[in-house]
């Protein structure tokens, strides 16, 4: 690179600098709050052949999963700065650990690779995970086994 | 006279700064649209790495190959006003072709796939531009221009209009625009090109004209009772530049290695995206054959919600 070169890059990485800064300063820093009704609009619009039957919203507000209605697949929900997204995946493809009150599923996606749960106590926490690695799931609204 | 050809792109520059600027004065004054900061900040990076990557290399073996082809054709195209009005037409037709592949082919979509990242439609999200895809892209569509007697700073030249053409219309500040929209694209155009819903998906690949997409039957209008969805069907989870930048090429990668056999392989990297040998995972063609056929069913049993109708979150 030249010396004109490295002046070109400075001068645009200052332009860069000062859009973000009046994004950020015009209130554009945000984060998107995963309440129920967003998060199956979310899952509606991008998997509408997932049929949810039970949901497990993190108390962060900032992720949710659903199981399906035949038992055979999980979808995740996730905000991203003010946006949402989806990841579906059969049962028990998705390896998930329990840390605490959290559970940290690993979705191999380069642009996600694990996603946390708060699923609000170890006891829920442990409960989904069984659920989420298709160990313990019986039916909707069956008999809970963790 | 002789006549010259600047570099439009970069004279633009302040011109793109103030647009944007502006842009964000009236959607905090109008609440219209959507701008976060860390989606923008990720746009701009992608925009100047895109300026960036060709000083790498890639750019002068493009221009040297070009060069090679001028020699070689005895073709000639005078640099006269008509000839660039020429090869602007031409061009955007060869854009309209290349975007099209670059839509239904995964080798050419792993570059292009990051214009189309962001969850946003704003000026910023013009700027979001590949860092990779700027060698075989332009040697395999613009050489032939080239061949035709065009000299290569001409075509560069009319290039650079045609990227300053788009940048204004990726904006949901402008609504409508009357018989304009029967011969050049508009950010109506355009927002059905970014947008996810089923009813939207690979249409509108137009540059600057319109008309091709109106003449190759992938021309669909922005419809007023259904809000566009922007993004990618399975949209991302980061803001880092770089995974922005290689992430589909880091999934052609794992693919082309569990592959079973070269001809899957070859269905990976060449096939439409979301192609895989057991059509476990979904084409845009299959999205919108699932679309209709759930459509179908929900006007045959009554109204069930229909994810496709609900306003953009």
């Amino acid at each position: 690179m030249t010396g004109n070169l490295y002046l070109d890059l400075l001068i645009s990485l200052g332009g860069v600098a000062v859009l973000v800064l009046v994004s950020f300063l015009l209130g554009g820093w945000k984060s998107a709050t995963l309440d129920e009704a967003a998060a199956r609009d979310r899952l509606a619009f991008d998997e509408p052949d997932f049929r949810p039957s039970e949901w497990l919203f993190g108390g962060d507000g900032k992720s949710a999963a659903a199981l399906s209605e035949d038992g055979a697949e999980a979808a995740f929900v996730f905000a991203l700065g003010d946006g949402l997204a989806t990841r579906r995946a059969a049962l028990g493809a998705v390896p998930v650990k329990v840390e605490g009150d959290k559970i940290v599923a690993s979705l191999h996606d380069p642009s996600k690779w694990a996603l946390t749960l708060a699923a609000g106590s170890p006891e829920e926490a442990a409960r989904w995970a069984g659920r989420l690695s298709g160990a313990g799931y019986i039916a909707p609204h069956g008999n809970d086994i963790p | 006279m002789e006549m010259t050809f600047p570099d439009v792109v970069t004279l633009a520059v302040p011109g793109f700064v103030l647009l944007v600027l502006i842009e964000m004065a009236i959607w905090r004054a109008t609440k219209r649209g959507r701008y976060e900061t860390r989606d923008s900040a990720a746009s701009l990076l992608m925009g100047l790495g895109s300026q960036i990557a060709p000083l790498l290399g890639g750019g002068a073996l493009v221009f040297a190959a070009y060069v090679a082809a001028y020699e070689i054709t005895p073709l000639r195209i005078p640099n006269t006003w008509w000839a660039v009005v020429l090869a602007f037409v031409l061009d955007d037709f060869r854009y309209y072709w290349w975007h099209r592949i670059s839509h239904e082919r995964r080798w050419f979509w792993a570059s292009h796939i990051v214009h189309h990242s962001s969850q946003h439609y704003n000026l910023t999200t013009a700027l979001r531009q590949p860092w990779t895809g700027g060698i075989i892209g332009p040697l395999l569509f613009k050489t032939p221009l080239i061949l035709l007697g065009f000299h290569p700073a001409m075509i560069l030249f009319v290039g650079g209009l045609n990227l300053i053409y788009q940048f204004w219309i990726h904006t949901e500040q402008i609504g409508r625009m009357g018989p304009f929209e029967w011969v050049f694209n508009t950010p109506s155009h355009h927002r059905v090109h970014h947008a996810t819903n089923p009813r939207y998906l690979d249409a509108n690949y137009a540059g600057a004209l319109i008309i091709w997409d109106r003449m190759f039957g992938t021309f669909v209008p922005e419809q007023d009772e259904e809000k566009c969805r922007y993004g990618i069907i399975k949209n991302l989870g980061t803001f880092n530049p770089l995974v922005i930048s290689f992430h589909e090429w880091f999934g052609i990668a794992r693919d082309v290695k569990n592959a079973r056999s070269p001809k899957e392989a070859l269905g990976y990297m060449f096939g439409p995206p979301g192609w895989s040998p057991d059509g476990s995972r979904l084409t845009s063609k299959m999205i919108k054959e699932r679309w209709a056929r759930m459509r179908g069913e929900a006007n045959a049993n009554g109204p069930p919600p229909s994810p496709v109708l609900q306003p953009a979150e």
